[in-house]
C-alpha cells in the first residue's frame, strides 16, 4: 500500500509578457521553464516529468526536447480541453506525484497570439471544421464570442442578469490590472465605457472579451519531502477536480450552468473547505459571463445570483473576494490560453509576493479553469501553512 | 459595412437569400438527413429501447447505447433556447453579412440544434420565443433555418 504524498507548487514563472514579436512560442516556453524551475530552488537535474502543450506536432515532446529533458522524463502529458487543460495537468501531475510515480513535474505554455495576429499568419476567429456533430453546428458561423453571448442572452433572460452586472466583471478587472506593472492595459474603465465599446456578439461588446496577448509561464509541482526545504514557503494542492461537457453547442444541457459545478464540488470536497473560506480567486475570465457562470458553479453565490453577487466591486481587491487580481485575461495578460496564469497569480498571492495588488492574509486561494466554450473546467483549492 | 452602433439596436435578421453559411463535410451515416432537408423534412433520432430522441444522429443512442435507433419526422416547431448576434467575423462568408443570428433551437420534440433566425425583425427575437423552420436552398445543400413563428 502506497501512502499518498503531499504535493505543492513550490515554483512558478512567467516569460516575457504582453507585446512580444522577438521571440517563438518555444523560446518563450524555455524562457518560463528556466525561471519557474529556479523561483523554486531547483535545476534542469532535479526534473522528472514535463507536462505541456507543444505548438506543432507530438506536443508536449518538442518541448521537452528543446527545453533538453526529454531522455529523462518519466510523467508526460498534453491533454488538450482548452484553456483549463493546466488545471487538468496539475490535477494529474499531483496524483502522480503523490502515489511516487513521479517527484517534480514542471508545467509550461506559451502562446505569441498577439504577434501572430499582427503579422497575418492566424485569422481573429479560428474555423474548427465541419466534420461528424460539427456538420450541424459550425456551418452557420457562430464565433468563439457568440458562443459565450448565447450563455449570456440565457442567462440574462432566465434570471434578469443586467448587461451593466456583465460589465462590472470587466471594470473589476481593470481595477485590478492598475496596481500590477506587469498588466496590458491599467487605466481605469467605467460600465459606460465597457457598454459602449465595439459590439462583437451581442449583448458581449469589446471589453467583455480577453485580450490578446504574447507570453508564457510555468510552474514546478513537488512531493513534500521535496518541497519543504525549497526557495519559497509550499503552496500546498488541497483539492482539485476536472470534469468537461460539450463540443457541439446544441449539446450543451444548460447554458447557465459551467462543468465547473462537478470539478468544483471534488476538489472542495477533497480540500474540506467551503467556498466561504476562500480569500482569493482566480477564475477563467474569457468573457465576463464566464466569471458569472464560475462563480455560481463554485457555489460562492446561488444559481442566478452572481450578476447581483458583483455589483459594487465584490471582485476587486479589498472587495468582499477578491477575483483575477492580477486584472485577468480581460486586462493583464490572455496569450491564447490563460489556465496557467490562474495558477501563477494564486501561487503569487498566497506567498505574499503581490506587492500592491498584494491580498491581506491571502491564506487559501480557489483557481479555476474553463476551457473551449464552457466545454471544460478544472478547479483547484491551493493554501499556504 | 453598416455596423450598429451599440448591441440594443433594432436590426432585420437576414433574409433566406444573404443569411452566410457554409457547406458541411457530410458522411455516409448523415447523408439521409441532408437528403430530407432537401425535401422539407426535418430528422432527428428516435430510440425503440429507451423512447428518447436525440441529435446530432448517431447510429447508437447516446442515451442507454442501444443500436435499436431509426430517423424520425419532426415538426419544425420549437422555441428559442437562446441566441447572439454577431456584429464581427473575419472569416468569409460570414464577415460580407454582418449582422447574423446564429441560434440553439429547442425542437418541441426534444432535441437541441444549432441554426441561424432568418426573415425576423429584431424586436421580435427573445428567448424562448416561438419558431418555425425555413429550408434554405444553397447550391447543392439544404439546410434549416428558423424564423420567429
Ligand atoms: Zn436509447
Amino acid at each position: 500500500m502506497v501512502v499518498p504524498r503531499r504535493v505543492a507548487v513550490v515554483g512558478a514563472g512567467l516569460s516575457d509578457l504582453g507585446r512580444v514579436d522577438d521571440k517563438t512560442e518555444l523560446q518563450l516556453h524555455q524562457q518560463a521553464i528556466r525561471r519557474a524551475v529556479a523561483d523554486a530552488g531547483l535545476t534542469r537535474d532535479d526534473i522528472d516529468g514535463l507536462c505541456s502543450t507543444g505548438t506543432g506536432v507530438l506536443s508536449p515532446i518538442e518541448v521537452a526536447e528543446y527545453v533538453g529533458l526529454s531522455q529523462r522524463l518519466r510523467h508526460v502529458e498534453s491533454s488538450t480541453v482548452g484553456g483549463s487543460t493546466w488545471e487538468f495537468m496539475s490535477r494529474h501531475a499531483a496524483s502522480a506525484i503523490a502515489l511516487g510515480l513521479v517527484d517534480v513535474v514542471v508545467l509550461s505554455y506559451a502562446s505569441t497570439t498577439r504577434a501572430d495576429l499582427k503579422r497575418g499568419v492566424r485569422t481573429s476567429n479560428l474555423s474548427f471544421g465541419a466534420r461528424d456533430n460539427q456538420q450541424f453546428d459550425a456551418p452557420f458561423g457562430h464565433t468563439l464570442v457568440s458562443k459565450y453571448a448565447m450563455a449570456a442572452q440565457r442567462h440574462m433572460a432566465q434570471y434578469g442578469t443586467t448587461i451593466e452586472q456583465l460589465a462590472e466583471v470587466a471594470v473589476s478587472a481593470r481595477a485590478n490590472a492598475a496596481d500590477n506593472p506587469e498588466a496590458y492595459y491599467r487605466d481605469p474603465i467605467t460600465i459606460d465605457d465597457v457598454l459602449s465599446s465595439r459590439p462583437i456578439a451581442d449583448p458581449l461588446t469589446k471589453l467583455q472579451c480577453c485580450i490578446r496577448s504574447d507570453g508564457g509561464g510555468a510552474v514546478v509541482l513537488a512531493a513534500e519531502d521535496r518541497a519543504r526545504d525549497l526557495a519559497k514557503a509550499p503552496v500546498w494542492i488541497l483539492g482539485t477536480g476536472e470534469a468537461v461537457s460539450h463540443v457541439t453547442m446544441s449539446e450543451w444541457p444548460d447554458f447557465t450552468e459551467s462543468p465547473c459545478v462537478r470539478s468544483g464540488r471534488d476538489a472542495f470536497a477533497q480540500a474540506g473547505v467551503t467556498p466561504a473560506d476562500i480569500d482569493v480567486c482566480q477564475l477563467y475570465d474569457s468573457f465576463t459571463i464566464t466569471v458569472l457562470l464560475t462563480l455560481e458553479g463554485l457555489g460562492f453565490c446561488p444559481p442566478g445570483e452572481a450578476g447581483r453577487f458583483v455589483e459594487g466591486g465584490t471582485l476587486r481587491i479589498g472587495g468582499g473576494l477578491p477575483t483575477n487580481t492580477d486584472g485577468g485575461g480581460l486586462s493583464a495578460c490572455h496569450p491564447g490560453m490563460r489556465g496557467m496564469f490562474l495558477i501563477v497569480e494564486a501561487v503569487r498571492q498566497l506567498r505574499g509576493e503581490s506587492a500592491a495588488r498584494q491580498v491581506a492574509d491571502a491564506r487559501l486561494a480557489c483557481v479555476n479553469g474553463t476551457g473551449g466554450w464552457m466545454s471544460s473546467a478544472s478547479t483547484m483549492i491551493l493554501g499556504v501553512d | 459595412m453598416n455596423r450598429p452602433p451599440g448591441p440594443h439596436t433594432a436590426f432585420d435578421a437576414p433574409s433566406v437569400d444573404t443569411v452566410p453559411w457554409v457547406p458541411p463535410i457530410a458522411d455516409q451515416f448523415t447523408e439521409p438527413w441532408w437528403q430530407a432537408c432537401r425535401e422539407r423534412r426535418l430528422l432527428v433520432r428516435a430510440c425503440a429501447t429507451c423512447g428518447r430522441t436525440h441529435f446530432p444522429p448517431r447510429p447508437a443512442c447516446p442515451h442507454c447505447w442501444s443500436d435499436q435507433v431509426s430517423w424520425h419526422q419532426v415538426t419544425g416547431l420549437g422555441s428559442l433556447y437562446t441566441y447572439s448576434v454577431v456584429r464581427e467575423n473575419d472569416l468569409a462568408p460570414f464577415g460580407a453579412s454582418l449582422p447574423y443570428v446564429p441560434a440553439i433551437v429547442a425542437l418541441d420534440e426534444g432535441p437541441r440544434l444549432m441554426t441561424s433566425i432568418v426573415d425576423s425583425s429584431s424586436l421580435t427575437i427573445a428567448v424562448d420565443a416561438r419558431v418555425e423552420v425555413v429550408f434554405v436552398d444553397r447550391g447543392d445543400w439544404t439546410f434549416p433555418a428558423f424564423r420567429i413563428a
